[in-house]
């Protein structure tokens, strides 16, 4: 990952300090859905705007949508400390990245698959198989679309949740365990 | 001959005829996006805006405007609709990328 970039070290700082509360700034912090979802949609006038990005603007919502609004469908009111999720544009480096202080995707997965047996297993699940921590709830297939669209536009997303990061790009999609874990989730997206 | 609509008379005969429902879903939003937005627009327009069996024969999506839609949404939203009218459920105005790749999405999703 590109750890010299300011908004992308800010989001591993985050997650990984213990405790989380006041260290974000106003406009970078999404304490609810809302604002998330505000921000998003601002996000994807502007860049439907640049003739660089044109209608795919819209994909760029999909995307973001999704990723983002899982940090609220799967954390609320579970939080660690600091709720919401982190929430940046990085217009020369069209990037954006998303993070939160949840509970992770494998400890999610795993209330309704105990036998995951790690991180990856989960991310893997996570971008490629209908299932949700909320089961029984009829949910889950967001991020196999997610992935459909990075793959086919030739975006890159790599995703980090505990010791796994799944990088997803117009080539391949593969998880990579680290050694050290991450409560929470980090995700970036270039397009 | 039938062609699934409904006979009616007037002019002296019986004319089958074929009652569409539009649902112009810019009316939920530009950005339709979250499970609980769209399961909340679901609900809302059962109470309100979808017709029943006897009162349409088919209903019509119509995403002119839409901005982003999200399989979250859709899936809220749409599914239940599709489960219940089947191929008498219609999209119209499915140019936007985000609309296509979604609504395409879900028709690879097997309905329980």
């Amino acid at each position: 990952m590109k750890e010299l970039i300011p908004q992308i070290q800010k989001a591993f700082d985050w997650v990984s300090m213990d405790n989380g509360v006041g260290f974000l700034l106003p406009d970078e912090h999404c304490p609810t859905r809302d604002i998330f979802q505000a921000r998003a949609d601002k996000l994807v006038i502007e860049c439907a705007s640049d003739r660089s990005i044109g209608e795919n603007a819209y994909l760029l919502g999909l995307v973001i949508g999704e990723i983002g609004n899982n940090t609220f469908d799967h954390n609320l009111g579970n939080w660690r400390d600091e709720r919401g999720a982190y929430f940046v544009y990085n217009a020369d480096q069209r990037m954006v990245v998303i993070a939160d202080r949840g509970q992770g995707i494998l400890a999610t997965l795993r209330q309704v698959r105990p036998s995951i047996a790690d991180d990856c297993e989960a991310l893997t699940v996570a971008f490629t198989e209908t299932l949700s921590g909320r089961a029984p709830e009829r949910r889950g297939n967001g991020l196999k679309l997610v992935a459909k669209v990075v793959q086919e536009q030739q975006w890159k997303l790599e995703y980090r949740s505990g010791c796994g990061t799944y990088v997803i790009d117009a080539s391949a999609s593969a998880c990579t365990m680290a050694d050290d874990g991450l409560k929470g989730m980090v995700a970036i997206l270039t397009f | 001959m039938h062609n699934g609509g409904r006979w009616i008379e007037g002019y002296g005969c019986h004319i089958n005829v074929l009652i569409s429902m539009k649902i112009i879903m810019k009316n939920f939003g530009d950005f339709l996006s979250s499970r609980p937005s769209g399961k909340e627009a679901y609900l809302s327009a059962q109470a309100y805006i979808f017709p029943s069996k006897d009162e349409a024969d088919m209903i019509e999506l119509d995403f002119e405007g839409v901005k982003v839609l999200t399989p979250s949404w859709a899936d809220e939203f749409v599914t239940p609709l599709a489960e219940q009218w089947g191929n008498k459920l219609h999209f119209l105005h499915t140019d936007n990328l985000s609309v296509k790749a979604t609504l395409e999405f879900l028709k690879q999703i097997p309905i329980a």
